[in-house]
């Protein structure tokens, strides 16, 4: 069997066609969420005084944590690419561990306000649960849904920044090439925009 | 000296910079804030409050994309694509809301 070599092979490096792809499977995620936020615009104009006094059990200090923190994270990660692109990679990989920190943090706040509400019987197959309204049960399914899904993201989104700190580390990013740096960072500030959506959405319904 | 400075300035506003970084990070907060007591003055639950929720929440939203995910400094084509999926999304989103309004 005959074997060709392309040419330059090796050397090429297509980093606008890494970030389209990257967007477009961001469109992808936001149709996901998009098809998540009209099922509870549904439920919610079905049963608006059921979704409001569910709602009262909503935490807003721990909400608005929530989003001070992912906001201050998505800053780290903004500001880690502009410090790789200005030759600074100590500062970029400093402010990237900040943000894993400030993702921890955003999952361990996430996690004491899914155990504070379990605790109190609000979640699928409990007995307090089973005794609520079918809107305030619909609120609490898409509430776990939702924030659990976007929990899973978060999750992603860190594993996608160590390995770019990984990669900085072994020198394979590096300005100019700085793709994998720059599409990790457009997926963690999608986890950004849509907290940005949930939290007024389950946590400002009072 | 002039041209120096002007071609500085035109370098600043086409890369990304620790400035602008703050500076959106700072509108977000002030956002955060201005979402919160918004929906304590106006009820959290009525059209107005839901309206003006979502605005905030898109000026924010549209604040990360255009700053953060420096689409501001990315091809056009890029800005082209992002606002026809823009388009297309709302279009979805507006199309079911009247099915489900008029069923």
């Amino acid at each position: 069997m005959e074997h060709y070599k392309v040419p330059n092979s090796g050397h090429n490096r297509d980093d606008e066609g890494k970030k389209m792809g990257m967007w477009l499977f961001l469109f992808t995620e936001i149709l996901l969420f998009g098809g998540l936020f009209l099922v509870y615009a549904v439920y919610r104009f079905q049963f608006f005084d059921q979704f409001k006094v569910i709602a009262e059990h909503m935490n807003i200090t721990m909400g608005a944590i929530n989003t001070v923190i992912l906001i201050a994270s998505s800053l780290t990660v903004a500001l880690s690419i502009t410090a790789m692109k200005k030759g600074n990679n100590k500062l970029a990989v400093l402010l990237l561990f900040m943000t894993l920190a400030l993702a921890a943090g955003f999952l361990v706040n996430k996690y004491f306000e899914w155990t504070n509400h379990i605790d109190h019987g609000l979640f699928m197959g409990n007995d307090v649960f089973n005794e609520l309204a079918r809107g305030e049960g619909m609120f609490l399914f898409l509430y776990y849904f939702m924030t659990g899904l976007h929990g899973i993201h978060v999750i992603v989104g860190s594993v996608l920044l160590a390995m770019v700190i990984y990669k900085i580390y072994k020198g394979k990013i590096n300005q100019p090439n700085l793709v994998f740096h720059e599409n990790a960072g457009l997926y963690w500030h999608l986890v950004d925009l849509i907290w940005i959506y949930l939290f007024p959405l389950f946590y400002l319904l009072h | 000296m002039t041209t120096e400075n002007s071609n500085n300035m035109s370098e600043d506003v086409h890369q990304p910079s620790y400035k602008l970084d703050f500076m959106t990070f700072g509108f977000l907060l002030i956002l955060t804030a201005l979402t919160i007591w918004a929906s304590y003055a106006t009820g959290g639950t009525t059209v107005l409050a839901v309206s003006i929720a979502m605005t905030i929440a898109t000026i924010k939203a549209s604040l990360v994309v255009i700053n953060f995910m420096h689409l501001r400094f990315d091809n056009i084509v890029y800005k082209i694509f992002v606002g026809v999926v823009i388009v297309l999304f709302l279009s979805f989103m507006l199309m079911m809301a009247v099915d489900y309004a008029y069923r």
